[in-house]
């Protein structure tokens, strides 16, 4: 492998991009890690939350000229709602204890309906908006980071120290954590299943509107595009440690850096291909994911 | 007695129906009917294509429906969605010529899908036009059954290398090239390729992308490094636009060519005014021309809430339902595909209102032989700046593999 020749700003700018990429997949995994935490439900239907986020950015921002500090709330209920809707079929097979497969095939079939429905309401045309016009593009000595960059960052920064807020210090949070851990023992102290399951699917579909907002801008929006993604974000919270919080954020940003180092030592025709190679040298030597807790096979 | 001559009388009509087609049907063409399959990508990631074109088709059938069909014929179609995967593309085209038994099939949309139902469509002995796929293998090798009714890679990648010879001063001696990983990207880049050896113009940078890529970083700036003198861009519009708006922010001045995929008004939406300057190629005739302003009207009176930019699928599909119309017509009352084939090989610079004008020749499937190019503007609107004519070269003639 001949490395090739090049500047220092190339190799900085490449990895600040890479991080942007991986921020997205993070704040799109971090819905999947949630949910599985607390439920153990794979949720295959998350990339519609995806979708669907990315449409209410379209609407209010293209068509009402909505700014974004007004679109995020709106995304944010129209994940919840979402969630909701997802959440009850789910909750009716878990009540029921379905065998935990037949409920994630469920979830593969909940996004097929959602992206029908999308489809058969909107259109399959692709809808296409732009960033926040307030931020721009900076450029510090040969440094450039896009406005497109600053959203993505700005953005999961501030909702995952919300999440991380809510999730380890709120009252709500603790019961979901609670829950999660043990949720006969967390019954028993009075924190009702249902309601933390609820809770826990429109969040993880709230988080995935958010994502789909900030994705918006850098593809086009239309039915399938939440599925487009959606892998990126899975492997992300694999290689990450699916289950683990910190981990899906650390495995997105590596993913997301080691896809662009892989293009430009490698080649840009093997990105994807390396940096898939890459998550199973690293699940060989962590089975279980970078910060992911080993569990014993019984 | 009366019961054995019942049973004779029975089977005789049975044998009847049989030999001549049932109900009097013949290869999807019947007194007054005549069934067309059209496949389409109404869902997956191309779908915003599939849905205009699925449109259009249905405006051009209503339309000549209305003017009482071609010879007492009706048109009906079938339309199957083939999610721009070649597995589902294969199996529409299956259906439609073994259970719906059609005369023609317009699709499936895409190099892809259609370099994957051609075997098919030869082995059922049932015309295939191809509108959207760009590949040259789609007509190459030649097969009767087949025709080409889209520009080529070929043709593509010649008419903005000929524009671009003939009109930049000073004359780009580098370029750097961006693929998209499809049987398109594949194609056109290999022609790319080629024009930049015969203008004896070197390939300073040679990168790809992939579908689904959020990120066009890495490959904009090993193209940038190395400084070419025009960025030649073989990726979808809806990519376009952010890899050309990337390279703008760079502070790249070499100005951005691209083929027929980046004609698309997604060029603006997702470039914004950084597009400005891209040149494009296509066989479409513009939106905007007044001359196209019937078939904006109809299209938008028949579909109310058509996008302000109605795709280029809409005339794609418009445009080879012209062409199609016009060899039924030819072939005459007595149609059998045979008919159909030799007069669509009589087609010369026939004019379909919305593309470039299409001719059909006995050995060479290959519609266009000539190309529009565009030049967007900082709002977007594509302006006409030339046209160039292509000279296709020879074909392969041995069978496919």
């Amino acid at each position: 492998m001949r490395l090739p020749s090049m500047e220092k700003y190339m190799l900085i700018q490449i990895t600040i991009s890479g991080l942007a990429n991986g921020c997205l997949y993070a704040l799109i995994g971090l819905g999947f890690v949630l949910i599985y935490k607390a439920t153990e439900i794979v949720n295959f239907s998350q990339g519609e939350a995806v979708m669907i986020g990315g449409y209410i950015g379209f609407w209010l921002t293209y068509l009402f000229k909505l700014s974004f500090v007004t679109v995020y709330p709106l995304a944010i209920i129209g994940g919840v709602l979402v969630g909701y809707v997802i959440s009850r079929p789910l909750w009716f097979l878990t009540n029921r204890k379905a065998p935990l497969f037949n409920i994630i095939v469920a979830t593969v079939a909940i996004g097929m309906i959602v992206r029908s429905l999308a489809r058969l309401v909107w259109s399959s045309e692709s809808r296409a908006y732009l960033g926040p016009s307030f931020l721009k593009t900076i450029t510090i000595s040969n440094i450039v980071i896009t406005s497109e960059n600053l959203f993505v960052f700005s953005i999961t920064a501030f909702f995952i120290i919300i999440f991380y807020l809510f999730f380890f210090l709120s009252k709500t949070g603790t019961s979901m954590r609670a829950s999660a851990q043990n949720p006969d023992a967390a019954s028993l102290v009075g924190i009702e299943p249902k309601k933390v399951f609820t809770l826990t699917w429109v969040i993880g579909c709230a988080l995935g509107a958010i994502g789909g907002v900030v994705y918006g801008p850098i593809a086009t929006i239309m039915p399938d595009s939440g599925f487009t993604i959606i892998i990126k974000a899975f492997a992300a919270a694999v290689l990450g440690g699916f289950g683990s919080i910190p981990g899906v954020i650390v495995g997105g940003c590596l993913l997301g850096v080691t896809e662009n180092l892989a293009g430009l030592f490698i080649g840009t025709a093997l990105k994807d291909l390396i940096s898939f190679i890459v998550i199973i040298l690293v699940l060989i030597l962590k089975p279980s994911g970078i910060l992911g807790v080993r569990i014993e096979r019984v | 007695m009366k019961g054995k001559i019942t049973v004779f009388l029975i089977s005789l009509s049975l044998i009847f129906f049989v030999t001549t087609g049932f109900c009097g049907e013949r290869d999807g063409v019947t007194k007054d009917k005549i069934r067309i399959g059209l496949i389409t990508t109404l869902t997956g990631p191309t779908a915003d294509y599939g849905e205009v074109a699925k449109k259009a088709a249905i405006l051009a059938m209503e339309q000549i429906n209305k003017t009482g069909g071609i010879h007492g014929r009706d048109i009906e179609y079938i339309m199957d969605d083939s999610a721009y995967q070649p597995a589902k593309a294969v199996a529409a085209v299956k259906k439609q010529i073994y259970r719906d038994k059609v005369f023609v099939i317009i699709g499936p949309t895409g190099s892809h899908t259609a370099l994957a139902s051609i075997p098919l469509c030869i082995e059922g002995k049932v015309p295939m036009i191809e509108p959207a796929g760009l590949s040259n293998a789609i007509s190459n090798p030649f097969n009767k059954y087949v025709f080409h009714a889209q520009l080529t890679a070929g043709l593509d990648a010649h008419s903005m290398w000929k524009y671009v010879m003939e009109n930049f001063d000073p004359k780009p001696r580098t370029v750097g090239i961006l693929t998209y990983q499809g049987a398109y990207g594949k194609s056109k880049h290999e022609h790319d390729l080629r024009n930049a050896e015969e203008y004896g113009v070197k390939v300073v940078a040679d990168e790809w992308c992939q579908w689904g890529d959020v990120d066009y970083t890495t490959q904009i700036l090993k193209i940038k490094e190395a400084n070419p003198d025009i960025f030649m861009i073989n990726v979808m519009a809806q990519w376009g636009g952010k890899i050309i708006a990337q390279w703008k922010n760079y502070g790249m001045k070499a100005p951005c060519v691209g083929g027929n995929l980046l004609y698309m008004g997604l060029l603006y939406d997702t470039g914004g005014s950084a597009v400005d300057g891209t040149l494009v190629g296509t066989i479409l005739r513009s939106q905007d021309d007044p001359s196209m302003a019937w078939f904006v009207d109809e299209f938008r009176k028949r579909w109310p809430d058509a996008p302000r930019d109605l795709g280029t699928g809409t005339q794609h599909y418009y445009g080879t339902l012209q062409t199609v119309f016009q060899g039924l017509w030819r072939a005459g009352r007595d149609l059998t595909k045979d008919k159909f084939i030799r007069a669509m090989e009589t087609l010369r610079n026939f004019d379909t209102g919305v593309l470039a004008p299409v001719s059909y020749f006995p050995n060479d499937h290959r519609a266009y032989r000539m190309s529009y190019i565009y030049r967007f503007n900082e709002k977007g609107e594509r302006v006409p700046v030339g046209a160039t004519t292509y000279q296709h070269p020879p074909l392969s003639y041995q069978p496919r593999k």
